[in-house]
């Protein structure tokens, strides 16, 4: 880790600010969130009912992957969100073919005059499609809990087998080594006070990092390349085993690249993923051996993320820095946030609260001994 | 006021700038930083009782595809609107004119970034115009 001066550590808190407006664009809504909530739970209690097919099964269902991981981010070129759930069943594996019990939650939902409307049966799931808001994506699980807590077997990618899998204990993992440090805990007294509307949401660099990172990825892996993109799994397991603590967002994101690229450098042959949650051992990079230039791709792109993200660590100036930016996470997406991360100095000027801090002349909302006048700038 | 009181301001609010005083004429250069993400610039202040102040750019060299918004035609920074009394013989270049070089490097960082003039302003042969387009972020100043 770096070790910071003030002035590094003043430009990680406004360079995190930039970053954390990013991640708050790309993720759902406070009013989308509450909505997927409300939306699942009445997804649950229609399952579960007495009169439904899978009543006997005793349903219960719960979100898994980007969501209650904080790392959901809006797909590239589409307005909706895709969000994952588990719907687990008291059924043993061994009693039911995958697509049999596919097909018992879509008749079940089916049999409900809204949901009969947005239903769109996938591969390995049940869509329901929220228009402007997002897709619930609802994977039918056995109970497996004979292997261990949480453990389920869900549908494989074909439908002619099971898949071992513990969203529940996946997540259990994620959340120890993300909460080792939240940005509440870390919030250096020399930030800048946010307008109160506009406060960030707390959340850990880890969180953030990954939401970034998978944002990188979606840019990089557009069009032919889509087949190629390290899935989202995947790269937040990498994150996650090689995040260090950091306390800064982008601190964060710096460590993990080196961490994954030194990785990547000191392995023979690809890289290995495992799963930290399944008592199965699965290896979330096995997709690789079926297709080498996926592995090549990934090693390629995080060595020019890692690049680009050491420039941008030494880089000042807005101009520069959005430049880098818009490379990583795309123009407007950046443009967006670094409106927003000024919104402080129009607020202070407007409220006759900016300063300018003698000596260096950066501009403040902290009490300060020269206060920004009143002007026009004039001229062409 | 005296051009030995406006040094003495300068010189107690930012005593990195570098002061050379001839006659009626002073000039000074110095950093400024208007934030943590912002560059340092290197800019020159030059004052005399029978001028307005004059601030430009030294280093680095204002850049930009297109028109840099609020500069005169000598590229000296356009920071205030002489009418309107916002600046005077009587008022302290430490807590105007710097205060608002910073604050037009600001806005002139963003607006390199975003394409958009935040700091709001007037053009002199369209002012109604601009007034409209240009300052509904920040109506009320």
């Amino acid at each position: 880790m770096f070790q910071t001066s003030r002035t590094d550590a003043e430009f990680l808190t406004a360079l995190d600010r930039l970053l954390q407006l990013i991640c708050q664009k790309l993720q759902l809504t406070k009013t989308q969130y509450k909505l997927a909530e409300k939306h699942y739970r009445a997804v649950g209690r229609w399952l579960e009912q007495e009169g439904s097919i899978l009543a006997p099964y005793r349903p219960i269902i719960y979100p898994q992957g980007s969501l209650p991981m904080g790392t959901t981010n809006k797909p590239l070129g589409r307005e909706e969100y895709d969000l994952d759930f588990v719907c687990e069943l008291l059924i043993g594996w061994r009693q039911i073919k995958p697509d049999d019990l596919l097909s018992k939650v879509e008749f079940r939902l089916r049999e409900h005059e809204d949901y009969r409307s947005r239903i769109e049966r996938k591969n390995r799931c049940v869509s329901l499609k929220y228009a402007h808001d997002f897709h619930l994506d609802i994977v039918p699980a056995c109970s497996n809990a004979a292997l261990g807590q949480g453990q389920i077997r869900v549908p494989d990618r074909e439908l002619k087998s099971w898949r071992d899998s513990n969203s529940k204990g996946y997540i259990a993992w994620f959340d120890r080594i993300a909460e080792t440090y939240s940005i509440s805990a870390r919030r250096l007294d020399h930030a800048e006070p946010l307008p109160q509307q506009e406060s960030l949401e707390e959340k850990a660099p880890l969180r953030c990092a990954i939401q970034l990172v998978k944002r990188c990825r979606d840019l990089a892996f557009v069009g032919e390349k889509s087949d190629l993109a390290p899935a989202s799994i995947l790269l937040s397991t990498l994150c996650a085993e090689s995040y260090q603590g950091q306390k800064s967002v982008s601190e964060a994101v710096f460590g993990i690249l080196q961490g994954i690229v030194s990785r990547i450098a000191n392995t023979q042959g690809r890289l290995q993923v495992w799963n930290p949650a399944n008592q199965v051992p699965e290896d979330l990079g096995e997709r690789w051996d079926r297709n080498p230039r996926a592995y090549q791709e990934f090693v390629h792109w995080i060595g020019d993320f890692s690049r680009l993200w050491e420039q941008l660590m030494s880089t000042r100036g807005h101009a520069a820095i959005a430049g880098i930016l818009a490379i990583l996470f795309e123009e407007n997406l950046t443009q967006a946030a670094m409106r927003d991360s000024a919104n402080w100095v129009d607020q202070g000027r407007l409220a006759g609260q900016l300063g300018t801090v003698p000596k260096t002349g950066g501009l403040t909302t902290r009490p300060c001994p020269i206060v920004v006048p009143k002007n026009t700038f004039y001229g062409d | 006021m005296p051009i030995r009181e406006q040094i003495a301001f300068m010189k107690l609010l930012f005593p990195n700038f570098q002061t050379r005083w001839r006659k009626n004429l002073v000039t000074w250069i110095g950093e400024v930083q208007p934030d943590a993400l912002s560059d340092s610039y290197r800019v020159k202040i030059t004052y005399g009782l029978q001028q307005r102040p004059i601030v430009s750019v030294l280093k680095p060299a204002l850049q930009a595809d297109e028109h840099i918004p609020h500069l005169y035609r000598d590229s000296s920074l356009c920071l205030y609107r002489p009418s309107k009394g916002e600046w005077t013989h009587r008022r302290h270049i430490a807590t105007t004119i710097v205060p608002w070089t910073v604050l037009w490097l600001y806005y002139y960082e963003i607006w390199q970034a975003t394409k958009e003039w935040r700091g709001g302003g007037e053009h002199p042969d369209q002012t109604n115009v601009s007034r409209q387009t240009n300052f509904q972020h920040i109506q009320g100043l």
